[in-house]
């Protein structure tokens, strides 16, 4: 093979929105450095932030100092402002075309990254998105109520907006830029029922959507939270696709 | 097409085929027998589906409890590495 | 703990195929056996193979309905003490 025949290199961004994960988002970062030198590809870490209280982005300060700060983007806000915006906002400063999101409290693991840069490039797919529910897949760190309404929310959403993709409220996904770009323009939700949005809505656009077996531990440090509140609000968003897509 | 339409035009096919069956003159006696019963016996087909599929969900719900002895690991490695560089990570 | 919610899901599995298998005994067979046979004693009056599930239905309607209630008002509670 000739070198000028070979593609250019692709830039990956990753986007990270944070709220108080001043020991998540370090470790994350030495494990998504350590996954990614060894997969000779180009990226970038984009990490927004909304003034968490707990000293997040002197963390965050530290850690450009070890990799560099064209490796680390700290995109902060000024105030909590939800998911959403979040994407819009670390998508102005996003220099790659492909555009990884995932969470920072560690249930997203960066060792599946290189099974999603595959999966791309071998379907050419506008979306790859990972999935807890397919073999290959897991979750760990879940007790029966969680798992009940996990699986009663999963028959609720199958049965009433078929969608054709198996986890909807996964958030560890790569998206093409613009694909990204123009979904999140048209998805109101929030919280994790934004995850499920922009899925529906990609699917209903008639983007290819590809999925990769994830496994998923739950977080380790902090709590995760699913009450009465979030089912509401996951009624809420079922509803709303139900209507408008 | 709305999802609401293609959901409604799945039920409005299955109410016209009830009604049609309901007007048609010559039902055999054992079709009349029945045939009141089944927009409830399709609800509770529905409902027991949907708690089926919950329970079966449920009972091969894929988990992973070796990723959390991974997961561990590294975060040793990386608490490790962190240290070792200067970067104070407790909470506080 | 892990086996147990395997167990669970198991148990409510084998209940709604139970449950439907019973259902459908109910509305589509018992109508012709003999009315003097003694499989008549294992079911209801038909009447209520229309009642109980609308019964069923209208409870879990209300049920759902009073818990997006209670958390909507719990949810504005805190809100109108600050503002
Ligand atoms: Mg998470």
């Amino acid at each position: 093979m000739e070198k000028d025949s070979s593609p250019p290199r692709r830039l990956y961004s990753i986007l990270i929105p944070t709220y108080n994960e001043r020991l998540n988002i370090a470790l994350l970062c030495y494990l998504l450095f350590k996954t990614l030198n060894d997969l000779d590809v180009d990226f970038e870490v984009i990490i927004v932030d909304d003034a968490s209280p707990d000293g997040t982005q002197d963390v965050i300060k530290q850690l450009q100092q070890i990799y560099g700060d064209h490796k680390i983007l700290l995109r902060p806000r000024a105030a909590k402002l939800g998911l959403g915006t979040a994407y819009v906002h670390g998508l102005q400063h996003a220099a790659g075309d492909y555009i990884f999101i995932m969470d920072a409290d560690l249930s997203h693991h960066p060792k599946y990254i290189p099974s999603f840069i595959r999966k791309q490039l071998d379907t050419n797919a506008d979306i790859v998105t990972g999935t807890r529910y397919l073999k290959g897949g897991g979750v760990h760190g879940w007790d029966l109520r969680r798992k009940l309404t996990s699986r009663g929310a999963n028959v609720l959403a199958h049965t009433l907006l078929w969608p054709h993709v198996s986890d909807l409220t996964g958030s560890f996904r790569l998206y093409r830029k613009p694909v990204l770009e123009e979904l999140v323009k048209s998805c109101v939700s929030k919280g994790y029922v934004f995850q499920m949005e922009m899925i529906v809505r990609a699917t209903r656009k008639g983007y290819y959507i590809a999925e990769v077996p994830i496994s998923f531990v739950d977080r380790v440090y902090g709590t995760s939270k699913l009450g009465g509140a979030e089912i509401v609000q996951y009624l809420k968003g079922l509803f709303l696709l139900f209507f408008t897509t | 097409m709305k999802q609401v339409f293609k959901f409604g035009a799945v039920v409005g096919t299955l109410v016209a085929l009830w009604i049609g069956l309901l007007l048609s003159p010559d039902l055999p006696q054992s079709f009349s027998l029945i045939l009141p019963f089944l927009p409830v016996y399709a609800l509770v087909a529905l409902g027991c589906y949907g708690l089926g599929m919950v329970g079966y969900g449920l009972m091969v719900f894929p988990t992973c409890p070796h990723e959390s002895i991974l997961l561990q690991k590294d975060i040793d490695e990386a608490k490790a590495f962190l240290k070792e560089k200067g970067v104070d990570v407790a909470y506080q | 703990m892990e086996l147990g919610d395997r167990t669970v899901g198991f148990l409510l599995l084998i209940f709604s195929l139970s449950l439907f298998s019973y259902y459908t005994f109910w509305v589509v067979i018992t109508p012709f056996v003999d009315s003097e046979h003694f499989i008549h004693l294992y079911f209801p009056a038909r009447e209520f193979a229309i009642i109980i599930p609308v019964l069923a239905g209208v409870l879990l309607l209300s049920f759902v309905a009073i818990f997006i209630g209670v958390v909507i008002l719990r949810s504005r509670k805190p809100k109108s003490k600050s503002g």
